[in-house]
């Protein structure tokens, strides 16, 4: 399901502002939306790697989807290996945020 | 939407430039009456721009410099101010350090191929010469001629003149590098737009190796109405020129980055360096205002259907795919990249990553572009009081 959610969210947010990594608009509103994925998943059922990465892999598939529809550019490695750090780290950030959210509320009484 | 506007202002603009062609043609063929037909000599491909030389420095260069209204040259014992006249003439006035004047130089374009130089010193005969094949003249170089006529002044009575590189000199004299002679070089530009050069000595940390390096430095900057909005650096020893233009561009070149694409194809001066200060910000301010306006309006109908039709080409300017980082010191590594790319015969392209076994002189340039990615954070832009 991760994966599923965010080859979508990601490939649909490019529709946004273009290519993402164009503009710091398109940057901003893609690591929202991906941040706010790992939030979700996280918090629902918990800041599992597994989960993390799923959803991560999700996001590079479609991002690089998009990448190869839009257009290969000259350095297209080089924007696929900053495509993948930002969006991990913003993986890595939601999910934690999400698992703390999600201890939280398991320890509520 | 940014693109039907520009591709029916284009239309517009060809339209009209076809019709006063037409208009035009028309009006010679009406004056002089029918011209035999001649063939039309077909191009394979589009040709290459003739290479840059020190007489012809390619035409954005020469069409940024055509736009300066004065040109100061400080030498240690003269001051040469060059204008343009009204009738598209160039002026050189040459005076010493208390401002009375020395000598004149003008040249006087009489067409496409032909100028006239006329050299004058007061109580002397004027001389005429004819311009140099594939020298195109600029503000800067009359300031250098006039200087390095008058430095020559006792032996131009003696006999002919002959062309060294791009100057005048009487036939035999010892070579002389004027550029290294100026100490100053100011010009401006319309619009409240100067621009400074002056060299110095400094020392500052090797853009090859990082070890602190002392030697002679071209410092550039240019000012808008008294502002400073950009500056830059030119290391002849290290054969590096760094910039910086906040909020627009920041970054280096040096023989190391430009290897791909053929090393450097001049020398930069400080008529050089004031003309890439203006290119810098004024084609960074262009392309941003740009950016700005294609990425208002459309809707999500259009914006997705630039995602199935794309509207960007696969080499653009800049960084391709990473234009957010256009602004950073990453871009002059996807410059030189695609320049290095456009070098290659045939042209390297996006697939040149993946069919790494057809060409290696590809797989340098993508080299050179990694490096440069991972290493070219460590750089840091000094400014020199």
């Amino acid at each position: 399901m991760p994966l599923l959610v965010g080859a979508v969210v990601a490939a649909s947010l490019q529709g946004v502002a273009g290519w993402w990594l164009n503009s710091g608009r398109g940057v901003a509103v893609t690591l929202a939306g991906v941040f706010a994925c790992a939030v979700l998943f996280a918090w629902r059922g918990g800041g599992s790697r597994r989960r993390a990465a799923a959803l991560w892999v999700g996001v590079m598939a479609g991002l690089a989807a998009c990448l190869v529809a839009t257009g290969p550019g000259t350095i297209w490695p080089i924007v696929l290996v900053v495509s993948a750090g930002l969006t991990a780290v913003t993986t890595l950030a939601g999910t934690r945020i999400g698992g703390l959210l999600h201890h939280r509320r398991g320890a509520r009484p | 939407m940014g693109v039907p506007r520009a591709t029916a202002l284009s239309a517009v603009v060809f339209v009209l430039v076809l019709a006063g062609a037409a208009g035009s043609a028309w009006g010679v063929k009406a004056a002089d009456g029918p011209t035999p037909a001649r063939p039309v000599q077909a191009l394979k491909g589009r040709p290459k721009p003739a290479p840059v030389t020190a007489g012809d420095r390619g035409t954005t260069y020469h069409a940024l410099e055509s736009e300066v209204v004065r040109a100061t040259t400080r030498f240690a014992d003269a001051v040469a101010t060059a204008s343009r006249t009204p009738d598209g003439h160039l002026a050189t006035r040459l005076t010493d350090l208390a401002g009375n004047e020395m000598v004149g130089f003008q040249v006087h374009r009489v067409d496409a191929e032909t100028d006239s130089l006329d050299y004058t010193t007061p109580g002397r005969q004027t001389r005429h010469a004819a311009r140099r094949a594939g020298l195109r003249p600029t503000l800067d170089w009359g300031n250098q001629q006039a200087y390095s006529l008058w430095k020559d002044r006792d032996g131009l009575d003696r006999g002919a003149l002959e062309w060294q590189d791009t100057l005048m000199r009487p036939a035999g004299a010892r070579r002389r590098d004027v550029d290294s002679d100026a100490v100053q070089a100011d010009v401006e530009w319309p619009g409240g737009f100067t621009g400074t050069v002056t060299k110095k000595v400094a020392t500052h940390a090797s853009y090859a190796d990082g070890r602190q390096t002392t030697g002679p430095v071209y410092v550039g900057r240019l000012k808008r109405d008294g502002i400073e909005v950009g500056s830059s650096q030119w290391w002849p020893k290290e054969q590096a020129f760094a910039w910086s233009f906040p909020g627009l561009t920041e970054g280096y070149v040096n023989v190391a980055r430009l290897q791909g694409a053929g090393g450097w194809p001049l020398t930069p001066d400080m008529a050089w360096i004031n003309t890439q200060n203006m290119a810098f910000y004024r084609f960074h301010t262009l392309a941003n205002s740009r950016t700005a306006s294609s990425g208002r309006g459309g809707g999500w109908l259009a914006k997705l259907g630039g995602l199935v039709s794309p509207r960007l080409l696969a080499n653009e300017p800049g960084c391709d795919g990473l234009h957010w980082m256009d602004q950073s010191i990453y871009r002059p590594c996807c410059d030189t990249h695609d320049l290095c790319y456009r070098a290659q015969t045939p042209a390297c392209s996006s697939s040149s990553w993946w069919r790494w076994w057809d060409s290696w002189q590809c797989d340098a340039c993508n080299f050179d572009v990694v490096y440069c990615f991972a290493t070219g954070g460590g750089h840091v832009y000094y400014r020199f009081p």
